[in-house]
């Protein structure tokens, strides 16, 4: 018989906490690095437990993940081994020096994180003056490189009218660019996550885009909490929503070596630590991330158990569901209950 | 039946508004037969692919950062 096993084959590895900006939506609450952070050993370790894992993508973030003087170790590692990596990162560090060491890296991406369509929103955001300038810099040097760029721009009241002013900006430069809700996590404040309307308007504003212009001219998607099944817009994502991927196909890994399934998820989703166990005790162990391995439909969330999607879905993003509601399984930013709500009355 | 579609699309233009959509646009934007259709195939070769090889098939794929080659991948013929 076929034994299928789970395989994390896209890992999102937070090097440092450390951080040289202040966001007002960052999930992990970024600034000091955590005590006890892997040391390079123990990340080349973890790198080479991972590959032959089946991982075939590690994402470097932090904090931020070039504030670590060995980023380009692990992630020269992580090539050599003959896994992808994206380097994802605030834009204040990527200079000259940055992009030749990048250039024989060959990530698969580069993304840096745009906030705003005007400098003085991102700064705010950001909470460092001249990062707007010093992120546009930062596109300009992996253009010119020939790396392959991305913007992530995280939405909430304060920013998300400004979505055209970035599209304008970002228009047939070959730039990727991922749209993502800020989450009610860290240090977000609740009271300016986007109403249920405002995030309909932002997947109407992407699903427009993709139509109007062709993927060469903006490639832009949104990112797995804008969904799902919606019965007006077509898939926004750049694949059909397959359900929560967290301990599925996705693995998080924090800076001490705490383990959960999506680095988004808050710290009672903690597996285990690296440090006490090897990473393929903690994911090969039955009652690891049971919360999506063991789903069953009868722990949907009320609207959710209604939805005949609900056994694929799972409820939508678990980080939104469980930082919004209190429970698993019950995402209230669906675009197909929001359509039920609101308009196909 | 169409006073139910102009509902909808009064809806979605009061909603495109805000991020300075206009009309045509906004009734552009909602999904067509070929989206259903290109969606479902995805799904289907995701559920097909998830059943032969792992649990998931290669969702996780695009868990992270999307790429300008993930563009290139999946929608190649467009480039």
């Amino acid at each position: 018989m076929l034994i299928k096993k789970y395989k994390p084959i896209s890992v999102v590895w937070e090097t440092t906490l450390n951080c040289n900006m202040n966001c007002m939506h960052c999930g992990s609450s970024a600034g000091t690095q955590r005590t006890k952070e892997l040391t390079t050993n123990e990340g080349l370790d973890l790198c080479k437990d991972l590959n032959e894992l089946g991982t075939k993508i590690i994402s470097l973030m932090g904090g931020e993940a070039l504030l670590r003087k060995d980023w380009n170790i692990f992630a020269n590692n992580i090539r050599d081994l003959g896994m992808n990596v994206t380097v994802m990162s605030n834009g204040w560090l990527i200079n000259e020096k940055t992009i030749s060491e990048l250039i024989k890296i060959e990530p698969y991406a580069v993304s840096v994180s745009i906030d705003g369509g005007k400098a003085k929103t991102h700064d705010t955001i950001r909470g460092l003056e001249g990062s707007f300038y010093r992120c546009i810099k930062s596109l300009e040097l992996l253009i010119k490189a020939n790396l392959p760029a991305t913007v992530i721009t995280t939405v909430h009241k304060q920013n998300f009218k400004e979505l055209p002013l970035l599209r304008d900006f970002l228009l047939n430069k070959g730039i990727a660019w991922q749209i993502q809700m800020a989450n009610a996590v860290g240090r977000f404040p609740k009271n300016l996550i986007l109403s249920k309307e405002e995030f309909y308007s932002v997947a109407l504003f992407i699903a427009s885009c993709r139509k109007k212009y062709s993927i060469k001219e903006l490639p832009i998607m949104g990112a797995h909490n804008f969904g799902y099944h919606s019965k007006i817009l077509p898939d926004i994502m750049v694949l059909p929503w397959m359900g929560c991927q967290a301990g599925i196909t996705a693995l998080g890994i924090q800076s001490n070596g705490g383990i959960k399934g999506c680095l988004s998820l808050p710290d009672e989703f903690i597996e285990g630590n690296i440090l006490n166990n090897k990473i393929s005790d903690i994911w090969n162990n039955p009652n690891s991330f049971s919360y999506n391995r063991n789903f069953k439909k009868e722990e949907l969330g009320e609207k959710c158990k209604e939805c005949k999607y609900g056994n694929r879905c799972k409820g939508g993003c678990l980080t939104v569901s469980s930082s919004l509601t209190g429970k698993n399984h019950s995402d209230p930013y669906c675009l197909r209950l929001i359509e039920k709500e609101m308009i196909v009355i | 039946m169409n006073e139910r579609k102009e509902r909808i699309n009064a809806k979605l233009i009061k909603l495109g508004k805000s991020l300075e959509l206009d009309s045509l646009d906004t009734i552009k934007a909602k999904r067509t037969i070929r989206n259903v259709i290109t969606m479902a195939l995805f799904a289907g070769a995701l559920i097909l692919l998830g059943s032969i090889m792992m649990p998931g098939g290669p969702a996780g794929l695009y868990y992270t950062a999307v790429s300008i080659k993930d563009f290139r991948i999946l929608f190649g013929g467009l480039f």
